[in-house]
């Protein structure tokens, strides 16, 4: 803890806002690896921006409003009750992540042997390489590309420094069609990432592919090497208890 | 073929604006929590915007653009009514989230009620950067406020979010209880 840095709040909310540039960024990585006040900042920032973009998705109906305004009204009650109680338990879920100390670290080891390709990646976190989890939870491509290229950025720069570290993007809600083969936008991209970095792992929540299932009849078809959790909350959650850096794009 | 184009791009810039209304009335409605005053506040922009539409020289600049007019709208109205009613003050009006709907509402009525109690201007801040995604040099430009102060506005508001929320969710049952299951 001798290599703290100084980061002011102001920088820190620019790096949750995505404000800062690549150089900027690269270099609040670093300094996040090293400092776990900073990371819980970090998160809790997180989460407050969290908290606040789920209690405005659904609002009293604007009187004015065109059918189809983005405001929606009594008829989708149920679906965007849903929707606000699955972005609570992550927003809540990702700060208490931080309060929940070190337990329940050896379930993903115990129940991995049937995972395919990733098995070394999806390992507990128990060496002194550093670890970022990446979140993705929009099925917006141009968000899904910024995710790509951060992760992309961070793991060319550990491998230029020579350090170890290990990367994970986790994807739920819309953020996993980015890894289905009918609406990725970018396969080639993630499986070339794949072949190139073998310290990465793409993740997505089986709980996502069951409410596709349910309520749009959809099938995901996940590209190869994706490996599926149960709950992608509790992934990160119990990324956090082992210390990882936690960024959501 | 002037004239085809001419019609063309009204049509276009009123399909447009027609577009924003939606997330204009989630702006405005963060701002003051009062649904029909919301409500009033988009109708003045979106007229304000009609009728100076074609001042508008960049339309890139277009979103920023509409929510400036609307900051103005907001400042205007407050200013207009600065006797009868303190921002400050304004009452909580939530129409769809009764208190003992669900848990999950309850949450949302505490989030939106940590909103209304911070200050105007950290509210207009945070909530164009959290909710719209504006980055904060176009946050600068529709609050014409300057860089620094945006960035230390959403400080603070975050600070005082993170008092008056997390600590209370952290306390909260039940939540400890997501754990891993099974990984395929």
């Amino acid at each position: 803890m001798n290599d703290k840095i100084n980061v002011s709040d102001e920088m820190l909310n620019a790096f949750v806002d995505g404000q800062l540039v690549t150089e900027e960024k690269e270099q609040l990585y670093v300094s996040l690896a090293k400092d776990d006040d900073m990371k819980k900042t970090v998160c809790e920032l997180r989460s407050c921006k969290d908290l606040v973009q789920m209690a405005y998705q659904q609002l009293p109906e604007s009187s004015g409003g065109s059918s189809d305004g983005g405001v929606p009204g009594g008829n989708g009650a149920r679906h965007w009750i849903s929707g606000i109680a699955a972005s609570v338990l992550l927003a809540v879920g990702v700060f208490v992540g931080w309060q929940l100390g070190p337990m329940q670290t050896n379930e993903v080891i115990h129940s991995a042997s049937g995972m395919r390709g990733a098995t070394n990646a999806l390992a507990v976190a128990d060496d002194d390489s550093t670890k970022v989890l990446f979140h993705l939870n929009t099925r917006n491509p141009e968000v899904a590309r910024e995710a790509l290229d951060e992760l992309e950025g961070v793991l060319k720069f550990y491998k230029r420094t020579g350090q170890k570290a290990r990367i994970e993007l986790i994807t739920n809600g819309g953020g996993i069609d980015l890894l289905r083969r009918e609406t990725s936008p970018y396969p080639d991209r993630i499986l070339a990432l794949q072949k190139k970095y073998k310290n990465l792992t793409f993740v997505t929540c089986q709980n996502t592919i069951d409410r596709l299932k349910s309520e749009q009849g959809v099938t995901a078809h996940l590209l190869p090497g994706t490996v599926v959790i149960d709950s992608g909350v509790a992934q990160i959650m119990r990324r956090q208890q082992e210390g990882w850096a936690y960024i959501q794009v | 073929m002037e004239i085809f184009d001419i019609f063309r791009r009204s049509r276009e810039s009123r399909n447009q604006l027609e577009e924003s209304r939606a997330r204009l009335y989630r702006v405005a409605f963060s701002w003051c929590h009062n649904a029909a005053l919301a409500d009033d506040l988009v109708q003045e922009t979106l007229i304000k915007a009609y009728r100076k539409s074609d001042q508008l020289r960049d339309p890139k600049a277009g979103q920023a653009w509409l929510f400036s007019i609307l900051s103005n709208c907001y400042n205007d109205h407050f200013r207009r009514n600065r006797e009868t009613e303190d921002i400050d003050n304004v009452t909580l009006v939530d129409d769809t989230t009764p208190e003992t709907e669900t848990d999950q509402l309850q949450i949302v009525d505490k989030v939106r009620r940590a909103v209304a109690t911070l200050s105007e201007g950290q509210r207009q801040v945070m909530t164009l950067v959290d909710l719209e995604g504006f980055s904060y040099n176009e946050v600068s430009d529709i609050l014409s406020i300057p860089i620094g102060t945006v960035m230390s506005r959403l400080c603070r508001a975050r600070n005082a979010l993170k008092e008056r929320l997390l600590t209370e969710f952290e306390k909260q049952p039940g939540l400890q209880e997501a754990i891993l299951r099974r990984v395929k």
